[in-house]
Parts: structure tokens; sequence; C-alpha cells
């Protein structure tokens, strides 16, 4: 299918066979042995400094060039995050950077199909439908959509031209899909973003609590620090919640492996349980925090018995966790996708706050509260105002904030769309449908198959009426759609900088040349925003820099004073042996590994990211509401009651979904389905069900199972065991380029609500039924005998699935119609 | 002494309100955000009406209840974003009207030393403002969207 490359000539340690690789046991902070991790294809001439561009756990590497071409990376040995260590998809994804099918020239629709164009041409089309969307409207017409994988610089910059350029609340990114809530619980909580700890509490904790986050599939290289930290003296407790038993829950001492929609009950009744048992940093609480009577009140509702009966988790393995966290001295928390996609995930987020905060677990070593992020560049989404806050972590209802980002761009504070939150990419959705958002610009993100509700994001991508603008590397199943399709250079191929989840700035140096035409990221909205000639009041440009290093300046006199001050860093800061965490200023030029030291939190009124909002239905708190209580620096201790989700199993759709990762793959594998050994360790969609349900249902290991929800259905081959009964899972990475062998996107099946507080869909719970079904893979087959090629490079394959379709319809059968890949462009088309 | 009467006129508030959030979830399905909190917002009303109706035996009506007050005709049902918003408002009015009668019905209960009726009132109206907060949230996050850039239907 898709273009592969080889890698391992070298490989200093097969990562795919052993993904943590050999243990080198440790305690204490610092301490944390180096290994370097390797993979090369030849001799490189040259390194050059780098991050991995997957997780947000930000390993520190040197990517390796001969000729002009990359050959290889390996771990920076000093760097703080990962001493040298790289994990599967950082060993071996960077091969994606030379598949054969990168896209090297911008496309446009012309007669239904997607042609070649140049720049000029382009960016001008793109200019004048700008034009004509804003037409009627301050920016209201318009979106952009932005991935999680771009450099701060670019987001900065997006920023900049959609805020203050446009004027369009209408900006989000897909970590909207994966830590909005993660952004959102530490602003309730501590009044701002930012990891209260950072990964070094893990070297000298004495108790790991991992709620929703499968660490050894998701932070590969954060995995192997605890194992080591587990296999050396003294090593830490571990106590998991997830309903499945991944290679996480296998290690913890305690798993509770509660039903999905029950992590509010589980963790009320930690609390309560903690709280009953006398476990308290009263003197914290009372010098520090606001809101402990009402959480007490509230948690005093789910006794164990309770909390058993509504969530699956037996009474005394809940007794048992909470007398490990009760009892430990020092804790380390990290929370994620099994908490931030599920039903109650700001309130069920926020408990987890709330035990370190009654606990008195916060602002020094070994105590680390870490909300982690998912995307590489996550944290720069969100810190530059591309993810839902204004940027600078700046308060939209404030207007002394907004007043700040007006007189840093010298516009007038009226042209700043901050009448309301920025539109999550949801509502985008519905806007589009309605006709009343007629331009989308999606960069570096793939919504075709990775928003909720497949069905109705598609109907909404190809709407008539709206003009697509695609910036990617590869002609991606959004691309498909696209009107204009811009290639865009990959990491390892331009320069900037991005933030790990524990705060630390890493500077990716560019290696090599984008191919062909394709360009930055950067260098494409500098040019859309001089065509667009958007000026200061002075009449200067706007954006007024013209390369990553005049970006990040502009950005640091952003940060200035905010949380997340960057003032202190530069390119030749950052140019040294590890990274360095923010907030880094002139007085703390290295960095500050845990915020909230002095237990004064960022709840100020006149400094908070936001003013906080009903936990159960989202409503926001008012400017002179919370003048009125003012914490003035304590921590908000909130309390959330349990609320069922509204879509639960029922007798025609009896199971649980829940979805989440394989440790191979990432996102929707634009990268990772390019590189031969990541592709080969994982290549296809499986469903794992319980051995309850499998013997329930006759499914046997390895048959195909359908999988269908009130919205779609997906075709999977069986993995039988390791969930709890009633649930089954599906990994989301997988999409329509699956599609010989039926639908494969979990997100087929997935509903389309949000979280009230965070705007964060629904991807961890809905009701299904199973059944076992005959292979599909003759359908596939059949495809490929008439010659149905799939790789359908630049829509000239339209044509070519068109008569595709057109022979199967002569030799007839409800199974082609059925099984037809990529319909809907080709529908889109005609509508045309 | 009207108490009987009064309890009467706010369990029809009330059920009203309920009835609304169910409604307006129901037709603005395209808002797929909106089912979860009117969901929950009406199960509050719905069980705002059962305590009221418990509280009629304490208080019952003396004559038949007095004619609920007028409120704004329910709007026809609109699609799109414009529709929503007015969708939206009917509910902040409803909940607002609601969250008045718990206070003025907080007055009666301390004036009639009935201290129980008085925490439901405190209570119960808490939830009514709460209700009320959410229909502000949602109604001025995409009113400017609605009024400018909606299209007509």
């Amino acid at each position: 299918m898709w273009g592969t490359q080889t890698v391992g000539q070298y490989e200093s340690r097969n990562s795919i066979a052993h993904i943590w690789g050999y243990r080198t046991p440790y305690l204490g902070e610092g301490q944390w042995p180096p290994r370097v991790d390797e993979c090369s294809v030849a001799d490189a001439d040259h390194w050059v400094q780098s991050a991995c561009g997957f997780c947000a756990h930000g390993c520190g590497l040197d990517i390796g060039v001969r000729d002009g071409r990359m050959v290889g990376v390996r771990g920076r040995a000093h760097d703080r995050a990962n001493r040298g260590r790289l994990g599967p998809k950082g060993l071996h994804g960077w091969a994606a950077n030379l598949s054969s099918d990168r896209l090297t020239r911008p496309l446009i629709r012309a007669g239904g199909v997607l042609r070649e164009a140049t720049w000029e041409e382009a960016m001008s089309l793109i200019v004048e439908r700008t034009r004509e969307v804003c037409s009627d409207g301050p920016g209201l017409g318009l979106a952009f959509y932005v991935g999680g994988q771009l450099l701060l610089e670019e987001y900065y910059t997006l920023a900049v031209i959609a805020l203050a350029g446009l004027g369009t609340p209408h900006l989000d990114s897909s970590v909207r899909l994966s830590t909005a809530t993660a952004a959102a619980a530490l602003m309730e909580s501590f009044g701002a973003e930012g990891q209260p700890g950072c990964f070094d509490d893990i070297d000298t904790t004495d108790c790991l609590l991992h709620v929703g986050h499968n660490v050894a599939e998701q932070h590969t290289v954060l995995w192997a620090r605890i194992l080591d930290r587990r296999r050396g003296p003294k090593p830490p407790r571990l106590v998991v919640i997830d309903p499945r038993i991944t290679p996480t829950a296998r290690e913890a001492d305690v798993h509770l492996a509660p039903y999905p929609g029950t992590n509010v009950p589980v963790l009320n009744g930690l609390l309560h349980l903690i709280i009953r048992a006398g476990r308290l940093d009263h003197p914290f609480i009372e010098a520090h925090t606001v809101g402990f009577a009402e959480l007490k009140e509230v948690v005093g509702r789910w006794p164990p018995e309770r909390v058993e009966a509504v969530s699956g988790v037996p009474a005394g393995r809940l007794r048992a966790a909470a007398e490990a966290l009760g009892s430990t001295p020092t804790l380390v928390s990290t929370v994620l996708l099994g908490v931030y996609q599920a039903p109650q995930a700001t309130a069920a987020a926020v408990q987890v706050n709330n035990l370190h905060l009654i606990r008195g677990l916060i602002g020094r070593p070994g105590c680390g509260i870490l909300q982690m992020g998912g995307q590489a560049a996550g944290a720069n989404a969100h810190e530059t105002g591309c993810a839902g806050a204004l940027p600078g972590f700046r308060n939209w209802a404030n207007p002394a904030h907004v007043s700040e980002l007006a007189r840093l761009w010298q516009v007038d504070p009226m042209r700043i769309p901050a009448w309301a939150p920025p539109t999550p990419v949801g509502e985008m959705l519905r806007y589009i449908e309605e006709g009343s958002i007629r331009l989308l610009w999606v960069i570096g993100t793939n919504p075709a198959v990775s928003l909720p509700d497949l069905a109705r994001a598609r109907r909404a991508l190809g709407q008539p009426g709206l003009f697509l603008v695609v910036e990617d590397a590869f002609l991606t199943e959004t691309a498909r759609y696209a009107d204009v399709v811009l290639p865009a250079a990959l990491w390892g191929e331009k320069t900037g900088t991005f933030t790990s989840a524990d705060r630390t700035v890493h500077l990716a140096q560019a290696a090599v040349s984008p191919p062909g035409q394709a360009r930055a990221d950067l260098d494409i909205l500098l040019d859309y925003a001089r065509r667009m000639g958007f000026r200061d009041r002075d009449g200067d440009p706007l954006p007024g820099w013209t390369d990553p290093e005049g970006a990040f300046e502009a950005w640091k006199a952003c940060s200035a004073g905010r949380p997340c001050d960057y003032t202190g860093l530069s390119y030749a800061r950052l140019s040294g042996e590890t990274g360095v965490r923010w907030p880094c200023t002139i007085g703390c030029p290295d960095g500050t590994p845990r915020l909230y030291a002095d237990g004064i939190f960022h709840t100020a009124g006149d400094g908070c990211e936001s003013y906080g909002h009903d936990l159960l239905t989202g409503a926001a708190v008012t400017a002179p509401e919370y003048a009125l209580t003012d914490p003035a620096g304590k921590a908000f201790v909130k309390a959330a009651d349990y609320a069922p989700p509204l879509e639960q199993p029922d007798g025609e759709f009896p199971l649980w979904l829940t979805t989440g990762r394989v440790v191979y793959h990432w996102l929707t594998r634009t990268k990772t389905a390019r590189t031969k050994e990541l592709n080969a360790a994982a290549p296809d969609l499986f469903v794992q069900v319980s051995d309850r349900d499998a013997a329930r249902y006759r499914i046997a290991e390895g048959q195909w199972v359908q999988v269908r929800s009130r919205r779609g259905t997906v075709l999977a081959r069986a993995r039988v065991g390791g969930i709890v009964p009633g649930v089954v899972f599906l990994p989301f990475h997988y999409g329509d380029g699956d599609r010989d062998r039926g639908p494969q996107a979990a997100n087929e099946l997935t509903l389309g609500g949000w979280d009230p507080v965070s705007k964060e869909p629904w991807l961890k719970h809905a009701a299904v039924r199973i059944s076992r079904v005959r292979e599909p893979a003759g359908l596939g087959r059949l495809l490929r005998r008439i010659g149905l090629r799939r790789r359908a490079a630049h829509g000239s394959a339209w044509p070519s699935i068109a008569l595709a379709i057109v022979r199967l319809f002569a030799k007839g059968g409800e199974r082609a119609r059925r099984g037809v890949p990529g319909a809907a462009p080709g529908a889109r088309t005609a509508a045309r | 002494m009207h108490v009987g009467a009064y309890l009467e006129l706010l369990r029809a508030r009330e059920q009203q309100l309920a009835e609304a959030l169910a409604a307006v979830a129901d037709h603005y399905a395209d808002a797929p955000d909106l089912a979860g909190p009117c969901d929950n917002l009406a199960a509050w009303s719905w069980q705002h009406v059962r305590v009221l109706g418990s509280l009629s035996a304490r208080y019952p009506p003396e004559q038949e209840p007095a004619p609920p007050a007028p409120l704004p005709p329910p709007a026809e049902p609109q699609g799109g974003s414009y529709g929503l918003l007015h969708a939206l408002h009917a509910l902040w009015l409803l909940a607002r009207d609601v969250q008045m009668r718990w206070e003025i019905l907080g007055q009666v209960a301390w004036a009639m030393r009935d201290r129980e009726l008085l925490a439901t009132c405190e209570a119960l109206g808490e939830e009514a403002r709460r209700q009320a907060a959410w229909a502000r949230t949602r109604l001025v996050e995409s009113a400017a969207q609605a009024i400018i850039a909606a299209p007509r239907r």
C-alpha cells in the first residue's frame, strides 16, 4: 500500500521486540544512567540537534545526515528527558520523511480532481477565497484547524494571523481531541496551565498513580524510567486505573479496572477513604486551598461498596489503592486519555489534582502531577493560543489581558475576537454544516480519521460550498477532500522549538531540505499573511518576523510575565546539552523544575487564565462572580459528583466500546504506516474482547468481528482476553487507508458529544454490539484484481476508482457496494 | 394564604423547564454538546417537581391554583444556530424564572419558620441558578456567529 522505507542497517537495540530496552536500575534525582539508543542506515557525515517529534515526552536526539539525506537518529545522552534513550517510534519513524509518496508540489482541485499547481496559483486562490468568505463579517466565515506536531514558532505565527490579522475566533487544534482536558483541569485547580511537577519527580518518588494512562505504550521512554526505578533500590509503589490489562497495568501493585464512564466514582471513592482515614495535610489545606468542605461532603457519598456497584471495582481493591495513596509520603500522578476522552473528563482529572492538594503533595521533589500531553508540540498549541486560550495563557474574559495582546501586536483591542472563547472543532463542524464557515484550513492533522462520529465528519469535510485547504506532507484521508493541498516540510526539515509535557523546551534544527517544492508551515503562513496584507497600527507587516528565530523572539515578548515565561531562553541557550523547563527568565536562567513550590497558585483574578467553570454543566464563572470569591493564590479544590454517561449499553447495543493506542503507531499513522518496521509490527486493526464475551458471542482469537454502534460499523480480527468483561477495545490509529478490508476507523463508532468544560470529544465510551462475520479480505483481493490501485496520489486515482466501481457493479453484488473505499470524495466531486 | 397555590405554580414551571430542556436537546441534535447537559439539568428539574409534589401534602392548595403568569410563548422550533440562539434564550428565561420563584418561596419559608422548606429552597434555587448559568454560557459563546454569519433557514 503506502510507500515504505527500509531502515535498520544499524540498530543499537531491537526496539520492536524489546520496546523499553534493557534495565538500568537507579534511585535519586539526576541519577538515571545514560543508555544511548541509535538507529541508522548509513554512517552520518554530521549530526544535527533535535528532539523526537512523536509523543509529548520530548526525547532529545540528534539526526544523522549524509550527503544531504537523513540517515538515522541517536538519543542525546545528556538530555534530562531521556538520557539517550529512544522508543520504537523515535528510532524508526524518521524514515517516513524519505517516503516516496511525499507531497512535493501544491495541488488544486479542478474538474473534480487534484492537479499539480504552482505556489503562486495555490496561494492566490486561498487569498481570493479568504477575501470572499470574510466579505460579510469579521472573520466568522473561515476556520483554522491545526495538529499537535507543529513548532512553537509556527503556532504563534498562526495565532497572530488568526487573532490579530483576520480576527477570527475559529482557531483550534487537534489537541482538543487529546489533551484539552489536561489544560482545563490545570486551569480549574490552579488558575492556569503548566504541569506542577516534572519527570525528575519519578527519580525519587515513593508511589506512582497512572489514571487512564497506558504509560508503557504511550510514553515508552518515561516507562523505561519507571521500570528502572521499579527494579532499583526503594522501588515506588504503582497504582494503575485502566479498564484494560495493559503492560502498565500488569506491572501495577494495585490495578483498578473500572467500567468506562466511572472515573469520577472511583476517584471520589479513593478521596473519601483517604479523608476518612485522616491522611490529610490540614495546614496545607488551610493555607493554600479553598473548597475542601464541599469535597468532603460530595466524596462522602461514595463508600467503597457504592463505588463497586457503579464501577465494578471491588471494594477491597479500592481500599488497597487508597491505602497506598494515603500512606505514601511522596506521589507522582499521571493522567491521560482514559480520563481526558471519557465522560466527566475535566471533573475526573480535577480529582487527581485534589488528591495532591489535600495531602499537600505538590511543589516538592517526588511530588508531581502530570496532566500528561499526548502530541509532541501539543503544549505549544496551548501556550500560543491555538487551542482554546489566548496566547501566553491569557484569559479571554479578562479585558486587561486582551489589551496586553493588542499592545504587543500594535492593533486595536476590538480586532481580537475575545467576545467568546475560541471555537472548539466540534462546533466548527456544525458551522460548516450550516454554511456559516465556508473556508477550513487544516494544517498537519487528519480529521477525516481522528474526529469522532466519522460519518458526520466526512459529510462536513465533503460539504459542497466548503473550500478546504489541507497543508500536509502526505495525501492523507483528509487531503483527498481538499480543494487546495499545500506540500509541507516535516520535522527535521525545518528549525524551531517544541515543549514537552513537563515544560521542557527543545530546539529542533533543520537537518535536511524538504523534498521538491515542499515548504515549512511557518513560511507558508508568513506568505499568506503578506499576501493578505495584514498590518499593525504603524503600518508594519503583521506578523513582523520572517524566520523561526524572529518568531521565537516575538513569542518571548508575548510570554513575558506570564506563567509560561520564555524570556530567559534563546536559540543559543537551547543549543546546549539538554532542554530547559519554563518558566525561564533572566533571573532564573536554568528554568524551573517545579511550579508552586511556594504554595502560591495562579488563581489571583487579575492573572488567572480562566475564571473556571461548573464542572457538571460547563457554565462559565463570570468576572464579577470570580471577584466575589477570588482565592488570590489559593488552589481550588473542586468537587464533582457522578453523572452517568448519556449513552450506556442496552439490549440493542449491550457492550461498552473504548478506544486507545498501540505502541507502534502514532495518531492516524500518517508517518508510522510509512515506516516498514512500525507498520509490520502492527499492520491491522483488531478488536479486543474479554474471554467471557468471546465465549458468549462464539468468537475465537483471530476471527473476524463486526463491531457496530448507532453511528457506524467496523470490521476487525478478534484478540481475546486482557479486558474487563462487557467492554471491547479498538485502537484508534487505523483509517480509510485500510478500507479494502471494510471500515477500519474506531471513530466510525464514537459519539459526537464532548466534555462541557474542556470541549474534548467523548472518544472513550460508546454502546456497541459485536458479531462474528466471514473474512472480508476477499473483497480487498477482488478490488486489487480488477486493478484498483490504493495509492491514489494527486487525485488522479478517482477516475480509476469510478471505473473500478463500474466494473464492480458489472460483476454485481451488494458486497462490492458496501466495501468500495473512499466513495465520499467521489460523491463530492460529482456534487461540484 | 396562597402557599399551596404558589407551590403548584412553581411545580408547573419546573416541569415546563424539564420538558423544554429535553425538547431543545432533541430538536437540536446537530449540536451534540447539548444532550449531556440538557439531560443532567432536566433530571434536576424533574427531581424538583417530585419535591414540590411531596410538599403539597404539607401545603395543600386551598383553591384552584392561580393561573401561571404569562411567559413568552415557546418559540416556533427553528433550525440552525439562529434558531438555537432563541431556544437557549428561552431556556435561560425559564431557569431564571424558576430561580426567582425559589427565592420567593424561601422568603415565605422563613416567614413561616419552616426550616426544612427554607433549606430546600436554597438548595434547589442554587440548582436553578446553575441551570441558567449553563444556558447563559452556551448562549453568549455562540451568539455572534448565529446572528452575523448563520444563513437563514
